[in-house]
């Protein structure tokens, strides 16, 4: 029983913990966000395992985890509403080479963060470039370039 | 020059979002709380969890919160009788709580009294007063309290402490 209620306890805890910090707070942005990441898994690994490390638990808990996963994909695909409360929704933060100031500021991303995806994902050199950037459900940026500007990479 | 393609189908809920960085924010309020909260001792060490009850010739120092599987220690100091020895019994159930890793000094013996059990301490002359420091780990989670009494005195001083383990 333990090894359930210590499996459950620690998805829904850093469920929780993962959305109030938003999308983009671990979305292993730079070397620091994979390493702090590391670090949660390290510091979690001992509550979930306790003092017993038996195959058993271990099984029991993996079990857990991935039976919890897949009731919450299945809750996802039936109702719109759990969707957006788990796993967030996108947002534009630029439309036509505007940034949404007011969005990119709730959501902590500036315009280098934009010039970055797009130098990244489309080799784009200005704001002006781009058509809409888009802020997905993972905290990654998204860039869809005006044709022209594509069409000239 | 502007594309006048259509808008991507892109399904974002502008006022999902609104309420919900004021959630996050609330959200970010309450773990900063909850830290500061920590660091004052609700959680475990601090000065929130540290605590003494009773006076001499029996009192004992010991945190209120705990947290499962976490060391822990109890301090009680208490006045030795007559005979030259210190009689401290504990509530047996209070002793299911935790799991004691070492007692110093070591008590010469333990007797089995009702609902009790009795820690018999050697002291160096009578009437010293004696400090036994109880290292362990606490195992039970939830409420639960403890109840020492300093056996060998005659008007057997009794100390009650409440402690909370958190899981």
């Amino acid at each position: 029983m333990e090894s359930v209620v210590r499996g459950t306890l620690v998805y829904l805890f850093l469920l929780i913990v993962f959305r109030f910090s938003g999308t983009r707070a671990l979305a292993q942005v730079t070397t620091f966000d994979l390493v702090l990441l590391l670090i949660i898994s390290e510091a979690v690994q001992q509550a979930l395992i306790g003092h017993d490390n038996s195959l058993t638990h271990a099984a029991l808990i993996v079990l857990t985890l991935v039976t919890l996963n897949v009731a919450l994909s299945l809750l996802k695909q039936r109702s719109r509403r759990a969707e957006k409360l788990l796993e967030d929704v996108p947002l534009v933060l630029l439309t036509e080479g505007k940034c949404l100031q007011q969005r990119m500021d709730k959501v902590r991303i500036d315009q280098d963060d934009i010039l970055e995806a797009a130098r990244e994902l489309h080799g784009l050199e200005r704001l002006e470039q781009i058509r809409y950037a888009v802020l997905e459900r993972d905290g990654k940026i998204t860039i869809i370039p005006h044709a022209a500007a594509h069409g000239d990479t | 020059m502007p594309s006048r393609k259509a808008a991507p189908q892109i399904l974002e809920d502008v006022p999902f979002h609104e309420r919900q960085w004021i959630v996050q924010r609330a959200g970010w309020l309450v773990a900063l709380l909850l830290l500061m909260l920590s660091m004052a001792g609700l959680f475990g060490d601090g000065p929130l969890s540290r605590a003494t009850v009773g006076e001499a010739p029996l009192h004992v120092a010991y945190q209120r919160f705990l947290r499962r599987d976490a060391p822990m220690r109890l301090d009680v100091t208490a006045q030795a009788a007559q005979d030259g020895k210190l009689r401290l019994a504990i509530s047996r159930a209070y002793l299911t709580t935790f799991e004691i890793n070492s007692i110093v000094p070591e008590p010469e013996r333990t007797d089995s009294g009702v609902d009790e059990l009795i820690f018999v301490f050697p002291a160096s002359a009578s009437g010293e007063t004696v400090t036994v420091t109880f290292d362990g780990t606490a195992r039970h989670l939830g409420r639960h309290q403890g109840l020492f009494r300093n056996d060998g005195l005659p008007e057997h001083p009794v100390v009650r402490i409440s402690q909370f383990t958190y899981p």
